[in-house]
Formats: structure tokens, C-alpha cells, sequence
């Protein structure tokens, strides 16, 4: 009975187009106080679920972000790249990936990847005649790599949950996102090298090249500090986030001079704004996900999780696969909140590194993000180039089949995911 | 460009309040590293400003009709049906927060007259963290009208 209400209740807002956290929300209040288990604490449960300092890590990345993308940061990147690879059959798709692999590591985000990438090569792509839904299918997929490399926003959310440590998870991630940036790479090439999209007329000569390299080379720089300091165990993920923050404004304002104080507001209201939306969805979850464990919900599911799969390997490609298909329809916060409390006492049944499977969890969380129906990088891309979802999506299955491929290898080999960790001594399993 | 537009009081209280956080978190992270002194016992006052700049945002996001949801089945429905969906939505959104403002000034009210209980780390009355939101509240009621109004207005224009 309380299993069917806090669902349906859930899924009957959630069908009905109510914004997530309000759904969560609505449903977790009606089942406490239908089984009395304790409404009047809801006040202070509302903001014990937001005051935490690892979640603090959260609106100070994306305000890194934001200041880094308001200074124009991205252009100056996406140059560097154009002169080094340019000129290479399906040059700018190229330039494209690596610029949202580099992007990725300065923001958590996946559609702020895929905003601030596509603002600024989208336009070229299609002038140098690639098919604009390729372009866009190539970007979305791309700005994928945000959520695995550091700085991560699922990351800090997986770690929160399940109580792992995010400076462990964030360096797990590190050769994961780089090992599907490569695929993304190759696939950007094979499709280019197919419909013989050239490169561009010229490659940078080395003047040019030094020169463009002198003047991002602050930009380059900015993923060294934070993930250097998360690395050799400095900073906690909070701290290297908040020195993220200066460390852009830094840039911003001293180095590149492209904002300016009065800007500020702007990029503070955005940031804060951001953030909310992700903790609006967090507060409620949380409530909604600790009703769902009072009244036994998260227990049974997790038994009828073990005794479905034999072992731990069906059980990874069980929840793989609804992880998939879960992402087609929700956002990754939400999934995490969803799933993962009664994944961790079906890891602990299996014997399964909560890290590794992080990394597992949120790569296969990144693919749905790139896959329709709401897809959310797809729609940011279809926005920008005003298409529809569906013609960019078409485009994107290239990629989609190779990011599964990269997963199973991940599921398959834990030594790519916990070798960094457990080196720098952040982590041992 | 730029305009001349005055800033909103609630453009300016997230900004002020996310400032102040990240001021409060660096200034610590640098007196940790470089003298050493840690004033570790700020992060309590960060992270209630977390709090309140939470619920001033997301009076905003409701406002921009930034908040996430389901859109697949919602687009199906005819228009007619829409709008009463998003009335719903709203008064939904509204409700909860109604609830949380009204729990919380329980709690607010235990503590000033029976638990008086203070902060683990500065010991300040841990009722004065709980007033920024019923407070800043006041922007999530608002924000949900006026998205409500521009999400009824953006149907509207697709019906005619």
C-alpha cells in the first residue's frame, strides 16, 4: 500500500509534465503524512537536505563555469585546437570533441558543455559544410564527458548518496572520460573521412600556433589547479572548486579583460540560479528517497534486485540497460536519487566497488544524456541550430554505439577507473 | 547592451549570497594553507547561506521556467488540458513550499520558546538559520506565479 502510493503519486506528476522535484517532493509529503512519519519535520529537513558542505561544491563549479564562459574562454580554446588540428579531414568535429573534452573538465554540466561548445563551432561546422545535425549530434555527445571528467556534478551527487568520496570518485574518472573522449574523437573522424567533410584550408604555422598557445594557456592551466589540487590531495572537491571560482575571475578580469566587475551580477544570479534548479531536485529527493526507505521500499527492491541477477555481471547489464533507458527520459540527478540508495546494499550483497561502479553508473547515465526522447544535450544542440530533436539524434546513434562499447570495457576492466584513485592514495578498495 | 535597468531585490540577494559564500570558503581555504589558522567553524555560515540562496534561486527558476521535468507525455495533451496542467503543477509547487514555510516556522517557534538549541560550531541560535526560509520564500510564491502566467501566455499563443 504505502509502496503504491509514494509511486503512482510520483509517476501519475511526473506524466503530467510537474517539474521533478515537485513530483518528489508531493509524493514523499503524502506518503509521510499518510503514514505518520513525521511531517513537522519537514521545515527542518528542507534545509538540513541542502546544508552540506560536499554539495557546497556544486554552485561554486558552475559559477567557475559561468565566469570562464562569460570571459570567452571557450573561443580561445577552440582556436588553439583549430590551428593544431584544423586542417585534418573532419578537422572541425575534431576540434569540436576536444573542446568539449577540455570544456568538460573546467564545468560539471553536460548542456553547459553543450551551449558553450556550440555557441562557438557550431556556425563554422555548418559553413565548412557539415551536415548541421551531424554537428549538433557531435557536440551533445561530446559535452557527455562533462559528467565523467572532473569536475563532475553527478559525481559530487553519486558521492553524496552513497557516501564514497568524491575526490576519489573524481579522479576515477579521469582516464574513463579520456578513454571515451578518444572514441568520440575516432568516431568524428571515421563518420568525416565517410561523407569527406576536409579540414580547413590551412594549418597554423608554428608562430601562430605559439601565439595561441600563450593566450589560452590560462585556460589550459585552470584544469591543472583544480584537478592537481583534488589529486595530490590538497583541496577537497569544495575547496578546489571555490579556488575555481577566484582562479576564473582571476583570468577573467586580470588576463583577458573580457568582463567586467558590472557583469558580475549577471553571472552570479545565473550560477545561483543553476545550482538551484540541481538542489531543488536534490532536497526533494532526498526526502522523497528517505520516505521510500522508512516504509521498505528500497529494501525490497534491492532483494528483488539480488535475487533477480545470479551475479554481479548480470546484474551490472540489468541495470545498464535501465540506466539507458532511464536516461532517455530523466535527468541523471534524478536517476541517481532514484536508483542508487537501493543499489548500495546490492553492491555490498554482490561485492562491488562502490568507486568503480560510480564510474560505471554515471557513464552509462552520460550516454542517455545524449539519447532521445530527452536527451538533454540533444535538445540544448537541436536548440542551437534550430532542428528537431529526432534529425540530431539520428545523427548521434554513431557515437551512442560507441560510448556502449567504451562502457562495457569500463564494466569490464575496474583497473581503468581505480588505478588513479588508489595511486594518489585517495582511495583503497 | 548593457541597460540601465535597477537590479532586483532578488537578483541582488542570490548574488550577495553566493558571493558571501564563496568569499567565506576562500578566505578559509587560504588561511588553512598559508598561516595555517583555520576558521573551519565558518562553514557552518556558508552552508545555511546555501540554503537561502537555494530558495531565492529557485524562485527565480520557476520564474524563468528553468525547472526540469518530463515534457514527452506533457506535449501530447491538447492545449486546453495543458493549461489546467500547469495551473496544477503550480499549485502543487506552491503547496509544498507552503508546507516546508509553515513546518519550519514551527520549528522556528519550538526553538525560541522551548529547545533554544544553538549551532555545533558557533554557537548562534539555530532558529536565525531557519528564518531565511519562510523569508526568501516570498520569491519561490512569486516566481511560481509569474512562470505560471508566461507558461499559460506561451500556450495561449500556440492556440491562436
Amino acid at each position: 500500500m504505502e509502496i503504491l502510493l509514494i509511486s503512482s503519486v510520483f509517476l501519475v506528476l511526473m506524466v503530467l509534465g510537474a517539474p521533478i522535484g515537485t513530483a518528489l517532493g508531493v509524493a514523499g509529503v503524502v506518503t509521510i503524512y499518510q503514514f505518520d512519519l513525521g511531517i513537522e519535520m519537514l521545515g527542518v529537513n528542507f534545509s538540513s537536505g541542502i546544508a552540506s558542505f560536499p554539495l557546497l561544491a556544486i554552485p561554486f563549479f558552475v559559477l567557475a563555469g559561468v565566469i570562464l564562459d562569460r570571459a570567452g574562454l571557450a573561443a580561445t580554446i577552440a582556436r588553439f585546437f583549430e590551428l593544431l588540428v584544423g586542417k585534418s579531414t573532419g578537422g572541425l568535429a575534431m576540434v569540436a570533441v576536444m573542446t568539449c573534452i577540455f570544456w568538460g573538465s573546467l564545468s560539471g554540466s553536460g548542456p553547459a558543455t553543450t551551449a558553450a561548445v556550440g555557441m562557438i563551432l557550431l556556425a563554422p561546422m555548418i559553413k565548412h559544410g557539415y551536415d548541421k545535425s551531424f554537428a549538433g549530434a557531435t557536440i551533445a555527445n561530446a559535452s557527455d564527458l562533462s559528467i565523467i571528467l572532473p569536475p563532475s556534478i553527478a559525481f559530487i551527487i553519486y558521492g553524496n548518496i552513497t557516501s564514497v568520496s568524491v575526490s576519489a570518485l573524481f579522479v576515477a574518472g579521469i582516464i574513463p572520460g579520456l578513454l571515451t573522449g578518444a572514441g568520440t574523437v575516432l568516431v568524428a573522424y571515421l563518420v568525416s573521412r565517410r561523407r569527406s567533410y576536409r579540414g580547413i584550408a590551412r594549418r597554423g604555422n608554428r608562430v601562430e600556433l605559439w601565439q595561441a598557445f600563450r593566450k589560452s594557456i590560462w585556460a589550459l592551466l585552470a584544469p591543472v589547479v583544480i584537478l592537481g589540487g583534488i589529486y595530490s590531495g590538497i583541496f577537497t572537491p569544495t575547496e578546489a572548486a571555490v579556488v575555481a571560482v577566484f582562479y576564473s575571475l582571476f583570468v577573467a578580469v586580470f588576463i583577458y579583460r573580457s568582463i567586467h566587475w558590472r557583469d558580475m551580477i549577471d553571472m552570479l544570479v545565473d550560477a545561483a540560479v543553476t545550482s538551484s534548479v540541481i538542489m531543488f531536485i536534490v532536497v526533494f529527493a532526498g526526502i522523497f528517497t528517505w520516505t521510500a526507505s522508512v516504509i521498505g521500499v528500497i529494501d525490497r527492491a534491492a532483494e528483488l534486485i539480488v535475487s533477480i541477477a545470479p551475479n554481479a555481471i548480470v546484474m551490472i547489464i540489468l541495470i545498464d540497460l535501465l540506466l539507458l533507458a532511464l536516461g532517455m527520459v530523466l535527468d541523471a540527478i534524478s536517476i541517481s536519487y532514484l536508483l542508487m540508495p537501493i543499489l548500495i546494499p546490492v553492491l555490498k550483497a554482490f561485492g562491488i566497488d562502490p568507486v568503480w561502479y560510480g564510474v560505471i553508473f554515471i557513464s552509462a547515465l552520460a550516454v542517455g544524456q545524449a539519447t532521445p526522447p530527452v536527451g538533454v544535450n540533444l535538445f540544448t544542440a537541436a536548440n542551437l541550430i534550430n532542428s528537431d530533436v529526432d534529425s540530431v539524434a539520428k545523427e548521434a546513434i554513431p557515437y551512442v554505439l560507441m560510448d556502449v562499447v567504451v562502457l562495457i570495457i569500463l564494466s569490464l576492466l575496474p583497473i581503468l577507473s581505480l588505478y588513479l584513485p588508489i595511486k594518489a592514495g585517495l582511495y583503497s578498495p | 547592451m548593457r541597460s540601465r535597468k535597477p537590479i532586483r531585490a532578488d537578483y541582488w540577494i542570490a548574488a550577495v549570497l553566493l558571493m558571501s559564500m564563496a568569499l567565506i570558503a576562500f578566505v578559509n581555504v587560504l588561511s588553512r594553507y598559508f598561516i595555517h589558522f583555520s576558521i573551519g567553524a565558518t562553514e557552518e555560515i556558508t552552508i545555511n547561506l546555501f540554503v537561502w540562496m537555494t530558495v531565492v534561486g529557485t524562485g527565480i527558476a520557476f520564474e524563468r521556467g528553468a525547472q526540469l521535468g518530463m515534457v514527452t507525455f506533457f506535449n501530447l495533451f491538447p492545449l486546453r488540458m495543458r493549461k489546467s496542467l500547469v495551473v496544477f503543477s503550480a499549485l502543487l509547487g506552491a503547496g509544498l513550499f507552503i508546507l516546508v514555510c509553515g513546518y519550519m516556522v514551527q520549528a522556528i517557534y519550538d526553538e525560541l520558546t522551548l529547545f533554544h538549541a544553538t549551532s555545533a560550531a558557533l554557537g548562534i541560535p539555530v532558529w536565525i538559520y531557519y528564518t531565511g526560509v519562510p523569508l526568501f520564500s516570498v520569491f519561490v510564491f512569486r516566481g511560481i506565479y509569474r512562470g505560471t502566467l508566461a507558461r499559460l501566455a506561451v500556450i495561449d499563443g500556440k492556440a491562436s
